[in-house]
């Protein structure tokens, strides 16, 4: 029978599948003759006990079978690791494996702060080396707190992380499993990290320290001074300070938190001379152990050098993986990324829009008009790359709030921290409310409303819809006042569509901010700020990003209407950008047609028809309704009230036609995704993460949008079904 | 009965028999026999319109062990919707935890088969009627 928890001094090579690669590496480091933090092992047998003990393994098969994670976009993995993360935490230990698990516990830990870390096997090893793909938890106080974190660390098995490298890491529910190290925590005067081998010089050895703990260097809140070393000499070549050292993180009550250093700080270097030459041995030593270049943590406490961990050094290859582990922020780093987009970004944004819209196209010869095409393409894909650069990474803010409001809160709903953003102010409901002020003009006026379908409009609604135009009319879709008259005509026909009064939140908000001690309740409304921002911002900067889009679109419109004339048989929007440009500057020049990209035949399997897919229920409901496909912009202005819009991925500048929908299926999965958003401000059902939702469904099918248990059914040819009490073209939500 | 996930159910329709596989629970009488299904499947539009309906549980390995061990339960009946009671919502959860989410959702419905017979079949070809009373 393999041992629940194994202290450090009882490690045998034997424990080295049960206890994982961290923990076993530690007691490496241990028996280098190094120094490490006591430890014990919670070996995997403690995770497979629960998990037997429980239905968890039964929900975690559920979760996956979903959809082939292989196929899962980042934002659909995060939500899975989410749903997964609050089983976790709402599945409490066996009373037998709690008890075990304390009883041994309690002899070492009982009144000390201690570090809860991963340790699974396989991760960290010869072959697989991943930084920051599960959860490790600092100045846990507490028997039950630290019981709390274990299961944290189990959960954290299935990480979005992980998730994203469950090829590498060989994850799957049979085998896959998590030990736990409990650990002294140490509450370092200067901590860092050593690169035996610098990644980018042979030659070299990095060393990086910070004042505090290490958390600062590795969450990247704190910039560290860097020594490069001779590898072979010991001799320091060159040491980079930083641009200061301003910050420094410390512990609080529970956890860490980030504070202003002390002028004493701010001016020392962190490490003397003896420490490098001590940090150079050590990481020496270890490379030699483990017969490969190392990445170690370090911390130093009154003068002793502890090595928190060393791991084998990996360079990933993989960009676009990279990237994604590159969105989680820590909140320090999200409330700079706010300050950047709200003083910097936006302000740009529209101002770069005011200055291009007082260019008058109609004034410019060709060749000027084509010099301004390029240009504000270049423009748009320049703001395009920092809205995948800044805004993005933003939308953590996001996602950290609902981690940290399950933590707490603990809900059977992994997504009820959703209704503490709603109602944030967005643009596009904004935008929305004005159409449907437009509208609602139209349909109290019968007469008006016939007017307006030809086109005709006093000189009052005319205001009217010049002043939303003037907002809302740049955004990428509405080009010309005629197609947003059309739109609000189609409003005008049909029924009034009310967003449903929000519940009230502030019992939710009050019980969210007093889950805090006194000390961290700062932080929790911090935190909620930041959440409802990164809400807000999440749809609002893909309208800004639409506006600028639209000055590039508006120049070539403009292009295309002085070439007309020159082609005969052929459509102008067959004509592409780089012949619009050649005929711009010659005179002379006849366009040639667009050679189209040959569509893909999409026959899944010869006469097999999907009749029902599971996706992700992103917004409550259930509704019968006929499919409208959109598959470009065009597509959105024959909606009709009452349709289920069926599209590959809605952004905010699309989602002035959620009106008059009573449902929406989208491609593109995930609960936090604008479809999503948009349709629970709506109380619209919703699935997202049905793979190729617009080939599947057909313009006119009849389709079911389950928006509560995620699942889309197609009645093509089935004939009407009997759902009892159920009738067709319900729309039941929330 | 306890043991086995799941049941084939078989309903009946105007153009023949349809068959599925559904996630059950029988009452400790064995009188009744649930199994939740969303509202816009097939199974339940079919049971809307014929309640008439049989399952089968079984407990093969898909090995030739089969032929001398397998026993294949035949439960015929009549199904109608139930509400979704406390009581219910127990006896379905206790051995089907993980489909909680799938039980409790308004656009799931909760199903009994109120069986009139049973017919048992193993050791190949012995075959065992029983009438519930």
């Amino acid at each position: 029978m393999r041992r629940l928890v194994i202290p450090m001094e009882k490690i045998r090579e034997s424990d080295r599948d049960t206890i994982g690669s961290k923990a076993f590496s530690l007691h490496d480091i241990a028996e280098a003759g190094l120094k490490v933090p006591v430890f014990v092992c919670i070996s995997t047998r403690a995770y497979e006990i629960y998990l037997e003990s429980s239905s968890l393994k039964g929900s975690i098969l559920l979760e996956l079978s979903r959809k082939d994670i292989k196929d899962m976009r980042w934002e659909e993995m995060w939500d899975t690791s989410l749903r997964i993360r609050n089983m976790f935490l709402n599945t409490p230990m066996s009373e037998g494996l709690d008890r075990k698990l304390r009883g041994e516990l309690n002899e070492r830990f009982t009144d000390i702060p201690v570090v809860v870390r991963s340790s699974a096997p396989g991760e960290d090893s010869a072959m697989t080396s991943f930084a920051g793909l599960h959860e490790s938890y600092v100045n846990v106080r507490g028997m039950d707190s630290i019981m709390d974190h274990i299961r944290l660390v189990w959960a954290s098995l299935w990480s979005d992380a992980a998730l994203l490298y469950r090829e590498e890491l060989g994850l799957e529910i049979e085998h896959s499993s998590m030990s736990v190290i409990v650990q002294e925590l140490i509450e370092g005067d200067t901590s860092g990290i050593v690169f035996s081998k610098s990644p980018d010089n042979g030659e070299q050895m990095v060393i990086e320290a910070v004042h505090g703990l290490n958390k600062g260097l590795v969450d990247g809140d704190v910039d560290p001074d860097r020594w490069m070393i001779d590898r072979k000499t010991a001799f320091t070549i060159r040491h980079d300070k930083p641009s200061d050292r301003e910050r420094l993180v410390v512990l609080s009550n529970t956890g860490t938190v980030l504070k202003k250093a002390n002028s004493r700080t701010l001016s020392a270097v962190p490490l003397s001379e003896n420490d490098i030459n001590e940090l150079y041995k050590i990481a020496q030593i270890l490379e030699r152990r483990f017969v490969q270049p190392q990445d170690i943590e370090w911390t130093i406490k009154d003068g002793v050098i502890y090595v928190l961990q060393s791991r084998p050094v990996t360079a990933s290859e993989d960009n676009e993986k990279l990237w994604y582990l590159s969105l989680s922020r820590t909140i320090e780093n999200l409330k700079d990324l706010r300050k950047k987009i709200e003083n910097e970004l936006i302000p740009a944004m529209i101002s770069d829009v005011r200055i291009l819209q007082s260019i008058k196209p109609a004034l410019m010869d060709n060749r000027k008009l084509a010099r301004e095409i390029v240009y504000r393409k270049r423009l748009y894909e320049s703001w395009d790359k920092k809205y995948k650069d800044e805004f993005i990474p933003f939308a953590h803010g996001m996602r950290l709030f609902g981690q940290v409001y399950n933590d707490v809160i603990r809900p059977s709903n992994p997504y009820e921290f959703m209704d503490l953003l709603q109602g944030a102010g967005l643009l596009s409901i904004k935008r929305n409310e004005d159409l449907n002020r437009l509208a609602g003009k139209l349909r109290k006026n019968s007469s008006l409303l016939s007017k307006a379908k030809e086109n005709e409009i006093g000189e009052d609604l005319r205001k009217d819809l010049e002043d939303i135009f003037s907002i809302f009319g740049h955004a990428g879709i509405f080009k010309t006042r005629e197609a947003m008259l059309k739109h609000i005509v189609e409003l005008a026909s049909s029924p009034e569509k009310v967003i449903p009064e929000k519940k009230d939140i502030s019992y939710m908000e009050n019980r969210f901010i007093s889950a805090f001690t006194e000390e961290n309740r700062s932080f929790a409304e911090e935190l909620l700020d930041i959440g409802r921002t990164s809400y807000r911002l999440r749809d609002n900067d893909n309208i800004y990003l639409g506006r600028i889009e639209n000055q590039f679109l508006v120049l070539l419109d403009e292009a295309k209407r002085r070439v007309a004339s020159r082609v005969t048989d052929i459509d102008i929007d067959d004509i592409g950008e780089e012949e619009l440009l050649k005929a711009l500057d010659h005179d002379n020049y006849i366009p040639a047609k667009k050679v189209r990209a040959k569509e893909e035949s999409f026959s899944p399997m010869g006469m097999e028809r999907i009749r029902q897919i599971r996706g992700q229920p992103a917004g409550k409901g259930l509704v019968t309704g006929i499919a409208r496909v959109i598959v470009n912009n065009e597509d959105l202005f024959n909606a009709r009230y009452g349709e289920i819009l069926v599209c590959d991925s809605i952004n905010p500048n699309m989602t002035f036609v959620v009106p008059l929908a009573s449902g929406i299926v989208e491609r593109r999965g995930g609960m936090l995704i604008h479809g999503a958003i948009i349709a629970r401000e709506y109380g619209i059902p919703c699935v997202t993460g049905i793979p190729d939702a617009t080939r599947i469904i057909k313009n006119g099918d009849e389709v079911t949008v389950d928006g509560y248990l995620g699942i889309v059914t197609i009645h093509r040819d089935s004939g009407r079904l009997q759902m009892g009490r159920f009738s067709l073209y319900l729309c039941s939500s929330q | 009965m306890n043991v086995q996930k799941l049941a084939v159910l078989a309903t009946f329709h105007e153009d023949g028999p349809y068959t599925n596989l559904v996630a059950f629970v029988a009452s400790n009488d064995l009188k009744h026999i649930f199994f939740v299904t969303p509202v816009s499947t097939r199974k339940y539009s079919y049971l809307n319109t014929s309640r008439k309906a049989s399952m089968m549980i079984d407990n093969r390995s898909n090995s030739e062990n089969d032929f001398k061990d397998a026993m294949a339960v035949n439960a015929s009946g009549a199904v109608t919707e139930v509400e979704k009671t406390d009581e219910l919502r127990k006896l379905y959860l206790a051995k089907h935890p993980y489909l909680r989410d799938f039980f409790q959702s308004p656009s799931s419905a909760l199903m009994r088969l109120e069986v009139k017979s049973y017919i048992v079949a193993s050791s190949f070809q012995n075959v065992v009627e029983m009438t519930v009373t």
